[in-house]
């Protein structure tokens, strides 16, 4: 290690710039982790929220929310407690001010006040009716307000916000909840059902049992019941595995583009001290501490490279817009950090037989 | 018992009609408190003599003993520490790494060998008068001062045998009488066996024995 480091010391410019390649190359794997969680959690934060374990859908919706459709009869079809079980409404709409035309998307769930899914507000109250609503923050942060008129969708009649949850996105977009009326309305309109058990809902949400322990009733004409877990169900929220596998395999793509830049930088640097390793050798110093040496040298170069990125990816969270997905999960970037790390030092290992192979001989005779 | 002692070496390069004899039947000892030169034009096998007798390669037949080792019965691992332990390598350019202090060339022996060696090579510096280099690296200083600091560092592991390899090739002849002067001062005060390969005759007049070598035989001159 001494070696390695006096001369990193020595020739500061040529680990400089090798430094401060690995520096560019981790700040990007930093900020693909910070945009590939930022985006993962807006698609699925407020299913998270909910803190449930199974989720029920109709069997020909393919597993997406918005396709399904159940009746609120078919609550009963899933055979777990009445209360650890819920109906949910989901539905994609706009919400503007009123008078105004300019929209802004939001994701829709109905449920139940007293529903488990209807997260706390921290400002105002519950809906008590079909027409008050909750909006997330994310949404007050948008330009609007508590006790605000706002139009949802198509419909003429305005919805009262009454109160405020935290800020969470479905979809990219921010969440309002609203009840299984409003729900029906916003999204059957006019359309009559005669009992309130056939109005529709979009999914049973379960908590405390997971989804191979939740049987379903799939006998008989109704609607084919789908059990899964909400594991499953976020993994086939349109586009969030395929933008979750995109970025992933940039970042994959990332390392092994780290360990060929380490890799060849210090191979080229092997290379022009061949001569001197020759006589290190002559001099009966061992190929192991040589090759620790050049080890030592990547080791340096990443944690160096890391410690940088990671201050410059922390730095521009700091100054990112807003609408920009963007979340630092200290686990990943420290997981992410460790490979680097790791690659490089990988890159390292290319150089090692070409230290073995140096011939102390050589370093007599000038040759 | 000779610090050196190297009996009937032998060595080939190749095989077949490409069969080369790089040295026939060498005989060669140097005890302690010797200073011995071998002279020779390039291409008489010098280099490859050196080599053998620093154990940087085996010969094809014979036997060579350092300090009562006999090199044929090491493992590679055994000699690179009996390298390390006992000889001292002198090299035609130099043995210094660039990228280290003169101070620090010492530092990097000390970690090496896990001793203390910080009062052997003050007072090495000092004696070479190579002091006020301490904290300059090996391109800052002159030819004769790295040559110097060179033999310093060839000596600071107190190794019995030094191997110097036409230690002055690369200085002017003043500088070059300069450095021999001091070899053959070590090898007489710190009874150290020094060999010093060389084709610049005027470099031996210092030497205790002066060996000739051509197409691979050596004989006493």
């Amino acid at each position: 290690m001494y070696l390695a480091w006096k001369e990193i010391k020595y020739a500061k410019l040529r680990y400089a710039l090798i430094v401060g390649v690995m520096v560019l190359v981790a700040y990007v794997v930093f900020m693909l982790t910070g945009l590939a969680d930022g985006l993962a959690d807006g698609n699925k934060q407020a299913i998270l929220d909910w803190k449930s374990s199974a989720i029920v859908l109709s069997d020909d919706s393919n597993k997406i929310s918005s396709a399904s459709v159940l009746k609120r009869s078919d609550l009963d079809r899933v055979s777990v407690g009445e209360g650890e079980k819920t109906g949910v409404g989901a539905y994609a709409t706009a919400v503007r001010h009123e008078g105004k035309s300019e929209k802004q998307n939001v994701s829709i769930f109905g449920a139940h006040q007293k529903s488990f899914v209807v997260p706390d507000v921290v400002k105002g109250r519950l809906y008590r009716n079909s027409h008050e609503i909750i909006v997330s923050q994310n949404l007050i942060d948008l330009g609007y307000h508590l006790n605000q008129k706002v139009k949802l969708g198509s419909q003429t009649k305005a919805y009262k916000i009454v109160g405020i949850t935290r800020a969470t996105k479905f979809s990219e977009v921010p969440v309002i909840y609203l009840n299984l009326n409003a729900f029906t309305q916003l999204k059957y309109g006019a359309q009559r059902f005669t009992k309130a058990a056939d109005k529709p809902i979009s999914m049973v949400v379960v908590k405390n049992r997971a989804a191979d322990k939740v049987t379903v009733k799939n006998n008989g004409d109704g609607t084919k019941l789908d059990k899964m877990s909400v594991n499953t169900f976020i993994q086939n929220i349109p586009g969030y595995s395929a933008q979750n596998i995109t970025l992933d395999t940039m970042i994959g793509f990332l390392f092994v583009v780290v360990t060929a830049i380490v890799g060849i930088f210090l191979y080229v640097m092997t290379l022009q001290k061949t001569v001197l390793f020759g006589v290190l050798k002559a001099q009966g110093v061992r190929t192991r501490y040589l090759a620790l040496s050049i080890i030592g040298q990547s080791l340096i170069v990443g944690v160096i490279g890391v410690g940088l990125a990671f201050i410059l990816g922390y730095l521009t969270s700091l100054v990112l817009p807003a609408a920009m997905p963007y979340a630092i999960k200290p686990v990943k970037w420290l997981l992410d950090g460790v490979v680097l790390v790791a690659v490089s030092i990988i890159g390292g290992l290319f150089s090692i037989r070409t230290v073995t192979k140096v011939d102390p001989v050589k370093a007599i005779g000038g040759e | 018992m000779a610090t050196l002692d190297m009996k009937h070496i032998n060595k080939k390069f190749g095989s077949g009609h490409t069969e080369v004899d790089a040295l026939t039947d060498i005989n060669f000892s140097v005890n302690e408190g010797e200073f011995v030169s071998v002279i020779g034009p390039s291409g008489s096998g010098k280099s490859t003599f050196l080599t053998i007798a620093g154990g940087l390669q085996s010969p094809t037949t014979g036997e060579i003993q350092i300090d009562g080792n006999n090199l044929n019965q090491l493992s590679a691992g055994q000699l690179t520490q009996l390298r390390f332990e006992m000889v001292g390598f002198i090299l035609q350019t130099s043995n210094l790494i660039p990228f280290l202090k003169v101070k620090e060339q010492f530092t990097l022996v000390e970690k090496l060998s896990h001793q203390s060696l910080q009062e052997r090579s003050t007072e090495l510096l000092k004696s070479l008068d190579i002091w006020e280099l301490r904290d300059k690296f090996p391109k800052e200083l002159s030819g004769g001062e790295r040559q110097r600091v060179s033999i310093a560092r060839a000596l600071t592991h107190d190794p019995s045998l030094i191997l110097a390899d036409e230690p002055t090739a690369s200085l002017d002849s003043s500088h070059a009488f300069e450095v021999v002067q001091i070899l053959a001062h070590e090898a007489h005060e710190a009874k150290k066996a020094i060999v010093m390969v060389t084709h610049d005759e005027r470099m031996t007049q210092w030497s205790d024995a002066i060996y000739v070598i051509e197409d691979g035989k050596l004989r006493k001159k």
